[in-house]
C-alpha cells in the first residue's frame, strides 16, 4: 500500500512536470519613481491599459497593483495589500489583464478578502474562474421588471416597504441604530428561500466581522453566504474594490440563473476611502472633498443590481447598500446620491429607536418605488389596509397630543394604532416567516387584537403563533405554497385566534 | 508659466541638432546660464533623462541590458541583437552586459520598456505556483 501510494505520487509529479510548458514573451515594464501611502507613480509602462495588474518585484516577494492614473510619462498605480516593500526604482511588470477575481461555487460559506483569497483559516479555495471586478451592467433588453418578493422576515419592511428580487434598497440611518441588523436578519431569513447571500463589509472592526460571521453560522446561514472583508485596517485601496468584487462574486451565480442578495456595508466608508485615493492621485476635489465621480463610483455598482428576464436565465442580484448618515443629516452629499440611485430606502429614525420601537424604522420617511408589485397575494391583501392605519395613526397621534375629548372613531383609531406600533416591534436575530406575518397582521386588521391589553400585546403575538402552528397548519401551509390567503381560510383562521383567546386571562372585557 | 523639465529638452535638443561640434559647447553654456536665471538648476537630472530619451528617438539608438547567469557566449550575444534590431527597428544597439548568478540559467533582456525573461529562475517560479494551484 505504502509503496503504491509514493509510485502515485511520483507519477502524479512526472505528470505535471510533463504537461508544464512556459512560454516566454515580452512584457512591458517599468519603475517606480515615487511610492508613498500606498500609490505608486511608475515610469514605463507605455501599454499599460486602466484597471489592469501590476506586478512589483520587491524584495520582499511580489506585490500587486492596479493603475488608476495614466499620465504622459508615467502611470498612476494603487498598490493591493502591504506596499512597505516596494522602493523607488523597484521593477514593475504589467500582466495585460484587468484585475479580476475568483468566483465559483467554492466561495460559499467562507469569508474572503476583497481579491478572492480565503482569509478564514480553512483550506484554499478552488478557483473555477475568473470574474473582472469592473463590468457594465446588464442593459435594457436583457431586464425585466421586479415581480418576486425578497422576505426580510421584518414585519415593517415586508408589509409596508417590500423589497423585491433584483431591487437596490437603500438602508440609512445614523451609527449604532440598527442597520446592520436589518442587513443580517433578511440573511438569516434567506434560508430555504433559493437565495445566495453576499455580506460585503467595509472598513469595518474586524471583531464587529468576526461577531456577525458567528451569528451567521450559529444560525445556519453560512451554507448559501459569503462575507467579504475589507476591514478597517486594510489599505483604503481594497476597500475601494471590494463592493466591486463582491458583485463580481454574485454575478458568477446570476449567470447560473440564481438569485442572489448582496449587502454593501456600508457606502459610506467606501466613499471616504476612494475619496483619500483620488487626493492621493492628486484628482482635483469638490464638493465635502470627494472627487467630481463619486456618483459614477455609486452608480455603477448599484446598476449592476438586476433582474434578468427567462431568456436571460431569469436570475437576480439583490443589493442592500447601507449608509451611515451624521446626526441624522440625510442632506449630505454621498446619502442624497445613492438616496437618488436607490429604488428607495429604509430610514431609521434615532427617536423611534430611543422609545423602544426596534427596529426603528421611520415608516413615513421610508419608500419603496417597486412597490407592492414585490409582494406575495396573501400580504398585499393585509398590508395596504395595515399602511393605511398606520398612516391614520401617525397622524391622529400628534393631533391627539394636545386635545382631551376625543370621538369614539378616533379612539378606536389611536387603540387600533398603538397596537400596530406593538406588533411592528420585532427582536434581532428573529426574522418572521411570511405566512406566519400574513396571519399576525390579519388578525390586527380584523379587530382581533382589539380587546388585547397593548402591553400583552406581544404576549399575545408569540403565543397565537405558537397555537397556530399546532391547530392551523395547514392555512400557513397554504400561504407558502399557493401564496395566497383564501376566504375560506379566512373564516379558520378568525375561529382559530377566537378559540385562542378563549384560553386567555387578561384580555379587556 | 513655468517652463518643465521636458520642454528644456526639447529646445536644447532642437538647438544641439545638426550643430557643429565647435558650436555645442557655447550652446551648453548658454543654456546652463539661462537654467540659473530661471532658477531650475535642480531639475538638471530630469532635463538630461529626457535628453537621453530624445537623442535615441531621433538617432534611432537602443539601450539593451542583458542579465546572464554565466558568461555570455558570442553566439548568443549575436542572435539577441539580431532579433532587437528586427523588433525595435533600431540602427544601433548598445549593449550593457550584467552578470546575475541568481537567475540560475538562461537570460533576461531589457530594452526600452519592454522585458524578455528566459531565465531558468522565473521558469521554476512559474512551475511552483501551478503546482501550487
Amino acid at each position: 500500500m505504502e509503496n503504491n501510494s509514493k509510485d502515485f505520487i511520483v507519477e502524479q509529479i512526472r505528470q505535471r512536470i510533463s504537461e508544464f510548458k512556459s512560454e516566454i514573451k515580452e512584457q512591458n515594464f517599468g519603475k517606480v519613481v515615487e511610492i508613498g501611502d500606498g500609490i505608486a507613480k511608475v515610469s514605463g509602462l507605455s501599454e499599460a491599459m486602466m484597471s489592469e495588474m501590476i506586478e512589483f518585484k520587491t524584495e520582499k516577494g511580489l506585490v500587486y497593483g492596479v493603475v488608476l492614473n495614466l499620465e504622459e510619462d508615467s502611470v498612476g498605480v494603487v498598490v493591493l495589500g502591504d506596499h512597505s516593500g516596494i522602493k523607488e526604482g523597484d521593477e514593475a511588470v504589467s500582466l495585460k489583464r484587468i484585475l479580476e477575481v475568483p468566483v465559483g461555487d467554492g466561495i460559499i460559506g467562507r469569508v474572503v478578502n476583497p481579491l478572492g483569497i480565503a482569509i478564514d483559516g480553512k483550506e484554499n479555495i478552488k478557483v473555477e474562474k475568473f470574474y473582472p471586478i469592473e463590468k457594465i451592467a446588464p442593459g435594457v433588453i436583457t431586464r425585466e421588471s421586479v415581480n418576486e418578493p425578497v422576505q426580510t422576515g421584518i414585519k415593517s419592511i415586508d408589509a409596508m416597504i417590500p423589497v423585491g428580487r433584483g431591487q437596490r434598497e437603500l438602508i440609512i440611518g445614523d451609527r449604532q441604530i440598527g442597520k446592520t441588523a436589518i442587513a443580517i436578519d433578511t440573511i438569516i431569513n434567506q434560508k430555504g428561500q433559493n437565495m445566495k447571500c453576499i455580506y460585503v463589509a467595509i472598513g469595518q472592526k474586524e471583531s464587529k466581522i468576526a461577531g456577525i460571521v458567528a451569528k451567521l453560522q450559529e444560525a445556519g446561514a453560512m451554507e448559501y453566504t459569503t462575507v467579504v472583508v475589507a476591514g478597517a485596517s486594510d489599505p483604503s485601496s481594497l476597500l475601494y474594490i471590494a463592493p466591486y468584487s463582491g458583485c463580481a462574486m454574485a454575478e458568477y451565480f446570476l449567470d447560473k440563473g440564481e438569485d442572489v442578495l448582496i449587502v454593501y456595508d456600508d457606502l459610506s466608508k467606501h466613499a471616504v476611502a476612494y475619496r483619500e485615493i483620488s487626493l492621493l492621485l492628486k484628482r482635483p476635489p469638490g464638493r465635502e472633498a470627494y472627487p467630481g465621480d463619486v456618483f459614477y463610483l455609486h452608480s455603477r455598482l448599484l446598476e449592476r443590481a438586476c433582474k434578468l428576464n427567462k431568456d436571460f436565465g431569469g436570475g437576480s442580484i439583490t443589493a442592500l447598500p447601507i449608509i451611515e448618515t451624521q446626526a441624522g443629516d440625510v442632506s449630505a452629499y454621498i446619502p442624497t446620491n445613492v438616496i437618488s440611485i436607490t429604488d428607495g430606502q429604509i430610514y431609521l429614525e434615532p427617536d423611534l429607536f430611543y422609545q423602544g420601537n426596534r427596529p426603528a424604522i421611520n415608516a413615513g420617511l421610508s419608500v419603496s418605488r417597486v412597490g407592492s408589485s414585490a409582494q406575495i397575494k396573501a400580504m398585499k391583501k393585509v398590508a395596504g389596509k395595515m399602511r393605511l392605519e398606520a398612516a391614520q395613526y401617525r397622524e391622529l397621534a400628534a393631533f391627539a397630543q394636545f386635545g382631551s375629548d376625543l370621538d369614539d372613531e378616533t379612539k378606536k383609531k389611536l387603540e387600533r394604532g398603538k397596537r400596530l406600533m406593538e406588533i411592528l416591534k420585532q427582536g434581532q436575530y428573529e426574522p418572521m416567516d411570511v405566512a406566519e406575518q400574513v396571519a399576525i397582521f390579519f388578525s390586527l386588521i380584523n379587530g382581533l387584537m382589539d380587546n388585547v391589553p397593548v402591553e400583552k400585546i406581544r404576549e399575545f403575538e408569540a403565543g397565537v403563533l405558537i397555537y397556530l402552528r399546532d391547530n392551523a397548519n395547514d392555512i400557513f401551509k397554504a400561504i407558502r405554497e399557493v401564496k395566497v390567503l383564501e376566504e375560506a381560510n379566512e373564516e379558520k383562521l378568525i375561529k382559530v385566534i377566537n378559540d385562542y383567546k378563549d384560553t386567555l386571562d387578561y384580555l379587556i372585557k | 508659466m513655468k517652463i518643465v523639465a521636458k520642454q528644456y529638452a526639447q529646445a536644447l535638443f532642437s538647438e544641439i541638432k545638426d550643430r557643429a561640434e565647435k558650436d555645442i559647447s557655447s550652446i551648453i553654456n548658454n543654456f546652463v546660464e539661462i537654467l540659473k536665471k530661471d532658477n531650475c538648476l535642480s531639475q538638471m537630472e530630469k532635463i538630461i533623462f529626457y535628453f537621453n530619451d530624445l537623442w535615441k528617438k531621433e538617432y534611432f539608438l537602443v539601450e539593451a541590458e542583458i542579465n546572464i547567469a554565466r558568461k555570455i557566449e558570442p553566439e548568443l550575444k549575436k542572435e539577441i541583437v539580431q532579433y532587437l534590431t528586427k523588433i525595435s527597428q533600431a540602427k544601433k544597439i548598445n549593449i550593457i552586459e550584467k552578470e546575475n548568478k541568481k537567475l540560475v540559467g538562461g537570460f533576461v533582456v531589457k530594452y526600452n520598456d519592454k522585458i524578455i525573461d528566459a531565465s531558468v529562475k522565473n521558469k521554476i517560479n512559474k512551475f511552483k505556483n501551478s503546482l501550487i494551484q
